[in-house]
C-alpha cells in the first residue's frame, strides 16, 4: 500500500514534474510578480521602486481612456467572435461534403494564419491604402475611394476584417474535427427522419459538435481579447488613437507612458475580466453538450 | 461535473498567460546582464565585442560606417543593433534592459538620455565634445557631467520645391520673401490656380504633436526658463492655452495649411503609411510646399537626385519669438552604457563614438545620411540643398531649439488631439482643452 503511493508520486513527478515546474516557474510566478508590482510606481527601468498602496488603482480606475478602449475591445470581440465561427462553421461544413478540391480548399483557407500578426498587418495596410483605394478610384466604388485606415469607424472595421480572414481558417479546423466525428448513421437516420438542409445543421450536427463549438468559442474570445500585433502593424492605434485596443493601452500605458505600476494594474483588471467571461461561457456551452 | 470543472480550470490557466507576459520581465537587471556581456567580450580574435543602436532611418548607411570601422580598427568589434517595426527607441532599450542585453553605444532622445543618467557613463572627456556645436550639449548635462553627444542636427520648417514655385512665380521669385502669413496665402492661391496643391501636411501624431505643436511652448519666449514655465503652468493649471497669443497665432497658421491642403478632402489619407507618400508628392511636383524636415532628404533623393528644395521658416506673427526662424533639433545624443558593461567595452565604445564625429568617414557618414553636422569640425561639403537651405539659416542664428522636455507619450497624446483638429473633429477650443487635461495628468 505504502510503496504503490510512493510509485505514484515518483511517476507523477518523473511525468508532470518538469511540465509543472516550468509552467510554475514561467506563469505562476511572473503572475505573482506581475501582481506584486501593481503595488509599486515602478517605471519599467529604473532598478528602485516604492510601494504605494492601491494608488495605481485608483489611477487604473479613473484612466477613462482604458475603459474607452475596454468599450472598444468588447465591441471588437463581439464582432470577431460571431463572424469567426459563422464563417468557420460555414467552410467546415462545405468543406466535408465531399466536394472536388476541398483539400486545396482546405489548405487555402488556413494558410493566413500561418502568417505572423505584424506581418499580416503590414500586407493588409497595403491592400487597405493602396489596392482599394487605386480600384475604388478607378471604378468608383464608393467605399474604397478613401483609405479604410483613415477614418475611426473603417479602420475598426479593417481590424475585425483582417482577424476573422486570419482567425476563421484555424476555428475551421476545430470544427471540421468536429463534424466529421459525427457518426454516419445519426445523420442517416435523421435524414430519414426528415432532418434535412437547415434543419439538420440546427438539430443534430450542432448539438453533436458543441464540444467544438465550446474550444472554438473560447479560442476565439480569448484571441480577441489579446489582439494586439495586427493592431500594432495595421492602425498603431490610429487615428487619433479610436482604434486602441486594450492590450495596445495597457502596453502604451506600461512602455510608452512610463507608469508601469498603472500599465500592471490594467492588465490585471483586463485579465479578470476576460477569466470570468471565459468561465460563463465554457460553462454555458458546456451545459449544452449532448452525447451521440 | 468533474470533468466541467477541470475544463474551467484549464481556461483560467490558459488565461493567466496572458498577464504574465505582462509582468513577467522585471528582475532581468544589471546581474543577468553582466554574466551575459563577459562571455561576449571576446572573440577568438582577442577583439571587444561591443553591440551599437546608431538610430535614424539610414539602414544601409549604419550598415556601411559600422563595416568600414570594423575594418580598420584592430581591437573592436562592433555588432549593429536595429529598431523592431514600430516601437520607439526608448521602449526597444526597456526590453532589452529588463533582459539584461542593451547596446553597450544607443542613440537616444535627450528626454530619454535625462532618465537614463544612473546607467550612462559621462562623455565629457572625449575628444569631440569640444568642436560640439553650441546649444547641443546642454539639455544632457547634469550637474557637470555629458550623458551623451549629439549625433547630427536636423531642421524642419515648410520646404518648398524650388522648380514648382518658379514655375508658378517666376523664375526669380525668392521664396524667402513669404514672412507673413498673407503673403502665403497669396502664394498658395496662385500655386492653386496653376492647378497644382499648395501643400501637404502629414497627419502623423509625431509630426504634428512634437514638431508643430512644440513650437508653441518655444514660441513663448526667447528664454528657455520661461517656456518651462511656461509647459509648467499647463501641468498645473495657471497656464491657459485657448486665450494663449502665441497657440492662436500658430493655429491661425495651420488653418491656413488645412485650408490649402493636398489633402482637404480627407486629411487622414494616409495616417497609417509613413512620410514617403508627402516625399512623392513634393519631388514630383504635385504640391509646393510640405511641412517637414531635411530627415525626408533620403525620401526625396530616391524619386528626384537633383531637383532643389529648401525651408522657409513658418510665417507667424511679428512679436512671435520664433518669427523668421526655423526650428533644429538634436535629434538624439550617442550615449555609452555602463551598468552591464565591462570596462574593456565601455573603452571600446568610447574610441568608437569618438572615431564616428572624429574621422574623415564619420563626418562623411552624417552628410551621407542627409544630416546637418553638429561639430564644428566637421569639414565634409554639404552638396544637399536641403541641408544647405537650413545650413544658411543656422549660420546666421536664424534657428529656434525644438522644445525636448515632453514626456515620451506626448507625441501619442498630443498628437491624436492635433488629427481630430486636423480631421474637422474638434474645434480650437476642444483642441487646447484636450491638450490641457493631458498636461494636467502629468507630474
Amino acid at each position: 500500500m505504502k510503496s504503490s503511493k510512493i510509485k505514484n508520486v515518483v511517476s507523477f513527478l518523473v511525468f508532470a514534474g518538469p511540465a509543472v515546474t516550468v509552467f510554475f516557474l514561467v506563469i505562476i510566478l511572473a503572475f505573482i510578480n506581475g501582481i506584486q508590482l501593481t503595488f509599486t510606481d515602478w517605471n519599467g527601468l529604473s532598478d528602485t521602486y516604492q510601494y504605494i498602496g492601491f494608488r495605481n488603482y485608483a489611477d487604473a480606475f479613473a484612466d477613462t481612456a482604458f475603459w474607452t478602449s475596454l468599450l472598444r475591445t468588447f465591441q471588437y470581440v463581439v464582432c470577431v467572435v460571431v463572424f469567426t465561427n459563422i464563417i468557420a462553421f460555414l467552410i467546415a461544413y462545405f468543406l466535408t461534403r465531399g466536394y472536388k478540391g476541398q483539400g486545396f480548399f482546405r489548405v487555402a483557407f488556413f494558410t493566413p494564419n500561418l502568417i505572423g500578426g505584424v506581418i499580416l498587418g503590414i500586407v493588409w495596410k497595403f491592400v487597405f491604402s493602396e489596392v482599394f483605394v487605386q480600384l475604388g478610384r478607378k471604378y468608383e466604388i464608393g467605399i474604397f475611394q478613401s483609405n479604410w485606415l483613415s477614418s475611426p469607424d473603417t479602420a475598426f472595421l479593417a481590424l475585425v476584417v483582417v482577424a476573422v480572414w486570419q482567425l476563421a481558417g484555424y476555428l475551421m479546423l476545430i470544427y471540421m474535427a468536429g463534424i466529421i466525428s459525427v457518426p454516419k448513421d445519426v445523420l442517416e437516420a435523421a435524414k430519414l427522419d426528415g432532418a434535412v438542409g437547415f434543419r439538420g445543421i440546427r438539430h443534430i450536427v450542432l448539438p453533436l459538435i458543441m464540444p467544438s463549438i465550446t474550444i472554438a468559442t473560447f479560442m476565439s474570445v480569448k484571441t480577441a481579447f489579446m489582439a494586439y500585433d495586427v493592431n500594432l502593424s495595421l492602425t498603431n492605434g490610429g487615428p487619433f488613437q479610436s482604434t486602441e485596443l486594450v492590450a495596445m493601452r495597457v502596453y502604451n500605458k506600461a512602455f510608452q507612458a512610463e507608469q508601469y505600476g498603472v500599465g500592471q494594474t490594467e492588465a490585471l483588471i483586463l485579465f479578470v475580466i476576460v477569466a470570468v467571461i471565459s468561465i460563463i461561457q465554457v460553462s454555458i456551452t458546456k451545459k449544452r453538450e449532448v452525447e451521440a | 461535473m468533474k470533468k466541467k470543472l477541470l475544463c474551467v480550470f484549464m481556461a483560467a490557466t490558459m488565461l493567466l498567460g496572458m498577464t504574465a507576459c505582462g509582468g513577467g520581465s522585471d528582475d532581468g537587471n544589471a546581474s543577468g546582464g553582466s554574466a551575459a556581456s563577459t562571455e561576449n567580450t571576446a572573440d577568438a580574435l582577442g577583439k571587444t565585442k561591443i553591440t551599437v543602436y546608431l538610430g535614424g532611418d539610414a539602414a544601409d548607411e549604419n550598415q556601411k560606417i559600422v563595416d568600414i570601422y570594423n575594418e580598420q580598427s584592430e581591437t573592436t568589434e562592433v555588432e549593429l543593433v536595429t529598431l523592431t517595426e514600430g516601437s520607439s527607441g526608448y521602449e526597444m532599450l526597456t526590453v532589452m534592459y529588463n533582459a539584461g542585453n542593451p547596446p553597450t553605444v544607443y542613440f537616444m532622445e535627450a528626454g530619454d538620455v535625462l532618465k537614463l543618467t544612473d546607467k550612462l557613463m559621462d562623455v565629457s572627456s572625449l575628444e569631440a565634445v569640444q568642436y560640439a556645436n553650441a546649444g547641443t550639449t546642454e539639455d544632457v548635462t547634469v550637474d557637470g557631467a555629458l550623458y551623451g553627444v549629439p549625433a547630427n542636427i536636423q531642421a524642419y520648417g515648410l520646404m518648398y520645391n524650388k522648380q514648382v514655385l518658379a514655375d508658378v512665380m517666376g523664375a526669380d521669385f525668392d521664396p524667402q520673401s513669404i514672412t507673413t502669413r498673407e503673403q502665403l496665402e497669396d502664394v498658395f492661391q496662385k500655386v492653386q490656380e496653376a492647378g497644382i496643391a499648395p501643400v501637404a501636411i502629414s497627419p502623423f501624431d509625431w509630426n504634428l504633436g512634437n514638431h508643430w505643436f512644440t513650437q508653441i511652448y518655444t514660441g513663448q519666449s526667447e528664454t528657455a526658463e520661461e517656456r518651462d514655465a511656461f509647459v509648467n503652468g499647463l501641468k498645473d493649471g495657471s497656464s491657459n492655452l485657448v486665450e494663449n497669443e502665441v497657440f492662436n497665432d500658430y493655429m491661425d497658421t495651420f488653418d491656413l495649411l488645412m485650408e490649402y491642403n493636398y489633402y482637404k478632402e480627407n486629411p487622414l489619407e494616409t495616417v497609417a503609411d509613413g512620410n514617403e507618400k508627402q516625399a512623392q508628392l513634393l519631388s514630383t511636383g504635385q504640391t509646393a510646399f510640405w511641412f517637414h524636415g531635411n530627415w525626408a532628404t533620403v525620401n526625396i533623393r530616391t524619386l528626384d537626385e537633383t531637383g532643389e528644395y529648401g525651408f522657409i521658416p513658418v510665417p507667424v506673427g511679428e512679436g512671435n519669438p520664433n518669427a523668421g526662424k526655423i526650428c533644429t533639433l538634436v535629434p538624439g545624443y550617442y550615449c555609452v552604457e555602463k551598468s552591464t558593461t565591462t570596462e574593456a567595452q565601455q573603452q571600446a565604445a568610447m574610441e568608437f563614438v569618438n572615431w564616428l564625429i572624429m574621422s574623415e568617414e564619420g563626418q562623411q557618414y552624417v552628410i551621407d545620411c542627409g544630416n546637418i553636422p553638429a561639430y564644428s569640425n566637421n569639414t565634409a561639403e554639404i552638396t544637399e540643398s536641403v541641408s544647405q537651405s537650413a545650413v544658411s539659416y543656422t549660420a546666421e542664428g536664424k534657428n529656434f531649439p525644438m522644445y525636448v522636455k515632453t514626456p515620451s507619450d506626448h507625441a501619442t497624446n498630443v498628437g491624436s488631439a492635433m488629427q481630430k483638429y486636423l480631421a474637422g473633429e474638434s474645434d480650437r477650443a476642444a483642441l487646447a482643452e484636450e491638450i490641457s487635461v493631458y498636461w494636467a495628468t502629468q507630474k
